[in-house]
């Protein structure tokens, strides 16, 4: 017997005017001791599964069908105060914001406290031993026990919420997306913490993610979900290194990879379907690109594969071999592979950035205000410097809090600079403020990260994308046809059927093409993205590095790309910066920096990145600590006090961009990693000070 | 050209039409709300024909039974469908006369309650700084003044009518759409299509009207509402301790009469009307608000 047995289990959600049908009989099993991980895009049904899993399903959703049997019992038939004893004293629950999933006015450890006191008699002593001890489990320090939430960082709140899941030790922990929303280099530590755990205490663990990377280095089972739908299921090593399913073999192909440079990567059509009705035929039909009439007629049945832990809901599974040649290839998918030639960039100069600075002043007591004490500064952009060219996609890469946004938004001049230059087309903004402001706003555009916040609710995409055309006053008798052709520029074709709608009538993918529209209607000559496609699921992602690459090589436009994803900007970029702590401390090709990176800072992040194949073997470099207080930054290289290479002189002087490497590639650091290798512990000795490929 | 110009305009008039029905609709879908409704509408007839469907002159003709003498205080009868004053005026007409200077301050009073504190809290909020402490320092002196004794104040040294009064009212009423459409617009301008439309060359006016203020329009509707519901309360109540204009009818100024009189325990066909008419018209435009309230967010409407 399993210790969960989910079967035929289906759920749907009651809506104004239809029931939408989220989980389509999906059934599975979660063995003793076993990592079980559910994969699939957002509408893909698994946060539905597992809530039902947990009866946490919203008001309006319910179990139509099907059975959760957990040792032998069903859930779905225990009433509410029975359920509350099996949940937490044997299926524990990781929310997926760590943020806020703790209660901010109790102490971390109180609230550990209260659900150990809750399911089980021990004094108040006992449980501070017992929450010292998770702590000490999940890598936090036992003595800050009593700290309040936000003295934690976010990492830092996601193993409280792993602690506390622990606290009872559970038979089963359900972990909604514990990693999405976390920096690589903190996912990565999770990531190491849950299969460390895992080790230790033997218990099984359901993880739900839409990062196919991180299953393939946790878990040992998985079932991949699309239109509530499973399309393939199994052990991890056989369905993602031999997928039989097309969609498995889409997914596994889209999810950009550091190391794959030449690759094209490939990016499903189409977007996921309405769920209004019950699917009849194969749900991923209308995007398969191996589609027969069979595939619509008829749901595939979910066959066993032979000889090995592995099903498959496909009518084609034994041409599994042949699909997954051709699926390799872009062009099955419809995707134009680019043309290499094109993407040479100009040496015509767009953007110079000139030892830029943007500080913010915080708050200070009054004492020292009176005492006329200069107020503490928040140093978001340090003395950056770097140049731009036509046609080239520059990508910023750093963890979150490292500047890189202010610096996305000082060079856009949304934020004034507090110190340094910027030229922009051969005028220093300076001239730009004064007086030629709306010039310089016509020909640099900026596209935000959130596509649900960065359009106005109340207008039209007509409103929307002719906008800047009316404030500039361009093209006044043709501004409608401009923006039907911006719009199917970028993808959304026809345009007609997209004018009149609003933007919550669209879906992420579509949102961030009309913002994107929005920006390129003024054929301006530099862009800045800011994490475009951080909320996009993954093939929309490759959609949307595909359109940024190919607007880069045809219309001539510098794109400063910044993203916390080092594997989705090593495919668009043609150089890279990597930023720490507001200054940039490497910067140079993206080939050579992917290849041989000479920052110890920049291997880390690199290795941090994971793999989606399951065989493949990665170190994991872990960096100790968290970034310094932006406030209280170090004298000396401020990565120093998580380098391990970091010698005394790192931390007297800092280091400058021109310390290691050449004009294309230069790292800020006196003992830059050597080799192609990333492994940073033999590396750092003081000859190698310039390292030459 | 002028075809298609025209055809702009036509389907500009027509998307605008359909965001106020939109707008309009919640109210047959929810039924206090469509009570509410029903009210308010009944109340407006009042207000524009009151005083021409009135059977009396409801100052100066008397009612008489069939021997001619003047019926005072008399409960309601055929003649007096509501009953008389004790001045032997008819309560009926009274009544109807009252609804014009309650519908006027109401909404004169509630437009500008709404609209002045729309104005100063999208300023306040939009530009921040100086100009928010500035405004945000005066809207605290006004909620540190008292409305009802700094109203009777004024209204003893000015000859009291409808528009000084509702004037007064607004004066001080705009404090709170103020406070709210402040903050609101505090966290609409924090929202990204503020900063994209920046990023995209609108200026100062533009960000404010065409972008931020939108979004905070519903509350600024959802308040001038309630300001409406707000000033009838306070002209009734200055009426009734008699700061009322002393030539016209209104429903407080009915209540002060029966005060007055002496017969208020008795004459309850002279109390009820004008106090249910208040009371009903305040209560409906709070139900209308309260449903409204709940659809103020296109997002949420449409899930």
């Amino acid at each position: 017997m399993s210790l969960l047995e989910i079967e035929d289990l289906t759920v749907t959600y009651g809506t104004d005017d239809v029931r939408v049908h989220a989980v389509n009989g999906v059934s599975f099993d979660v063995e003793k001791g076993v990592n079980y991980g559910l994969a699939g895009e957002s509408g893909s049904g698994k946060s539905t599964a597992a809530e039902a899993i947990l009866g946490l399903l919203p008001g309006n959703g319910r179990v139509d069908g099907g059975s959760v049997r957990f040792k032998g019992q069903d859930l779905l038939e225990l009433s509410a105060e029975e359920r509350r004893d099996v949940l937490w004293e044997e299926i524990a629950y990781i929310p997926q914001s760590a943020m806020d999933a703790l209660d901010p006015v109790m102490t971390c450890g109180a609230q550990i406290r209260q659900a150990i006191q809750k399911h089980r008699n021990v004094t108040d002593a006992k449980a501070r031993e017992r929450i010292r001890e998770l702590f000490d489990i999940v890598g936090l320090d036992p003595d800050r026990i009593n700290e309040y939430p936000h003295e934690f960082s976010g990492g830092m709140r996601q193993r409280v919420t792993i602690a506390m899941a622990l606290a009872l030790e559970p038979d089963l922990i359900v972990a909604d997306e514990p990693t999405t929303g976390l920096d690589v280099v903190v996912q990565d530590k999770i990531i190491d913490q849950i299969l460390d755990i895992q080790e230790r205490i033997d218990s099984s663990l359901l993880l739900i993610t839409h990062e196919i990377g991180v299953i393939a280095e946790t878990c040992d089972e998985l079932s991949i979900l699309y239109g509530g739908t499973v399309m393939e299921q199994g052990s991890v090593d056989n369905v993602l290194v031999n997928p039989t399913h097309p969609y498995t073999m889409g997914l596994k192909n889209s999810f950009p990879e550091v190391e794959q440079l030449s690759d094209d990567p490939v990016a499903i059509p189409g977007s996921p379907p309405s769920l209004g009705a019950p699917p009849t035929g194969c749900v991923f039909a209308d995007r398969c690109p191996f589609e027969t009439e069979e595939c619509t007629a008829e749901t595939p049945p979910t066959v066993d594969l032979p000889n090995r832990n592995h099903r498959s809901a496909c009518h084609h599974t034994e041409q599994a071999a042949q699909m997954r040649r051709d699926a390799a290839d872009p062009e099955t998918w419809g995707v134009d592979p680019s043309d290499e030639d094109a993407s040479a960039t100009s040496d015509e100069e767009i953007l110079r950035v000139d030892d830029l600075q943007k500080w913010y002043t915080t708050s200070q007591p009054l004492l020292d205000q009176l005492r006329g004490e200069d107020p503490p500064k928040v140093k978001a952009v340090d003395g950056v410097s770097f140049s731009l060219h036509h046609s080239e996609i520059l990508g910023v890469a750093g963890e979150s809090g490292c500047g890189k946004s202010t610096l996305g938004e000082t060079v856009a001049m949304l934020e004034e600079p507090t110190g340094g230059d910027i030229v922009f087309d051969g005028k220093s903004v300076e001239e730009y403020k004064r007086g030629g402001m709306k010039e310089f706003r016509r020909n640099a555009q900026i596209i935000f990260q959130d596509p649900f916040d960065s359009l106005n609710p109340r207008q039209t995409v007509r409103q929307l994308v002719t906008e800047p055309l009316r404030i500039h006053g361009i093209a006044e008798d043709r501004q409608e046809e401009k923006a039907a052709e911006t719009l199917e520029r970028v993808g959304l074709t026809p345009a007609e059927e997209f004018l009149d709608d609003y933007p919550h009538e669209l879906s992420g993918g579509q949102r961030q093409r009309v913002a994107i529209a929005r920006a390129l209607v003024l054929d301006p000559d530099f862009l800045v993205c800011d994490e475009p496609a951080s909320m996009l699921d993954v093939s929309l992602k490759v959609n949307l590095l595909n359109l940024l690459r190919d607007l880069a090589d045809e219309s001539d436009i510098g794109i400063i790309y910044i993203s916390h994803d080092l594997a989705s900007l090593s495919q668009v970029s043609d150089r890279l910066a990597i930023m720490y702590l507001g200054r940039i401390v490497e910067l140079g090709e993206t080939a050579r920096i992917v290849d041989d990176p000479k920052h110890p800072y920049t291997s880390a992040l690199l290795s941090a990145a994971p793999e989606k194949d399951p065989t493949s073997d990665r170190e994991r470099v872990l960096l100790d600590g968290e970034p310094p207080d932006p406030v209280d930054i170090p004298n000396g290289c401020a990565f120093a006090p998580r380098c391990p290479e970091a010698s005394a002189e790192c931390r007297e002087t800092e280091p400058t961009l021109d310390e290691a490497g050449d004009d294309a590639h230069s790292a800020a650091c006196y003992f830059p990693v050597d080799g192609t290798s990333h492994d940073t512990g033999e590396s750092g000795s003081l000859s190698s000070t310039t390292a030459d490929d | 050209m002028s075809t298609e110009s025209a055809d702009s305009i036509r389907t500009r008039a027509r998307s605008t039409v359909d965001w106020l029905v939109s707008h309009v609709q919640f109210v047959t879908t929810d039924t206090p709300a469509l009570a509410g409704f029903t009210i308010l509408v009944g109340f407006v007839f009042l207000g524009l024909f009151g005083p021409v469907i009135a059977p009396y002159d409801p100052i100066r003709a008397s009612v008489q039974n069939a021997q001619g003498t003047i019926l005072r205080l008399h409960p309601p009868t055929l003649r007096a469908p509501f009953g008389t004053t004790a001045y032997g005026k008819d309560v009926f007409s009274q009544f109807l006369a009252g609804a014009r200077p309650t519908l006027i301050v109401g909404l004169v009073g509630g437009v500008a309650t709404g609209g002045i504190g729309f104005l100063v809290g999208l300023v306040s909020g939009y530009f921040g700084g100086w100009v928010d402490e500035t405004l945000m320092r005066l809207t605290d002196l006004t909620f540190s003044l008292p409305f009802m004794p700094m109203a009777l104040l004024l209204l003893t040294f000015i000859q009291p009518n409808i528009w000084i009064i509702t004037l007064i009212i607004a004066a001080f009423l705009w404090k709170m759409p103020a406070r709210v459409i402040r903050s609101e617009v505090l966290s609409a301008s924090e929202r990204t299509f503020v900063k994209s439309a920046r990023a995209s060359g609108a200026g100062h006016l533009r960000t404010m009207f065409v972008h931020v203020a939108p979004n905070v329009l519903p509350i600024a509707f959802l308040y001038t509402a309630y300001g409406v519901a707000w000033s009838i309360a306070a002209q009734a109540s200055l009426a009734f301790l008699g700061f009322g204009d002393p030539t016209t009818t209104s429903w407080g100024r009915m209540l002060r009469q029966v005060f007055a009189s002496g017969s208020i325990r008795v004459a309850w066909w002279w109390v009820i009307p004008p106090a249910l008419g208040i009371a009903a018209v305040t209560t409906s435009v709070f139900l209308v608000g309260r449903a409204y309230e709940e659809v103020i967010n296109p997002e949420i409407d449409d899930q």
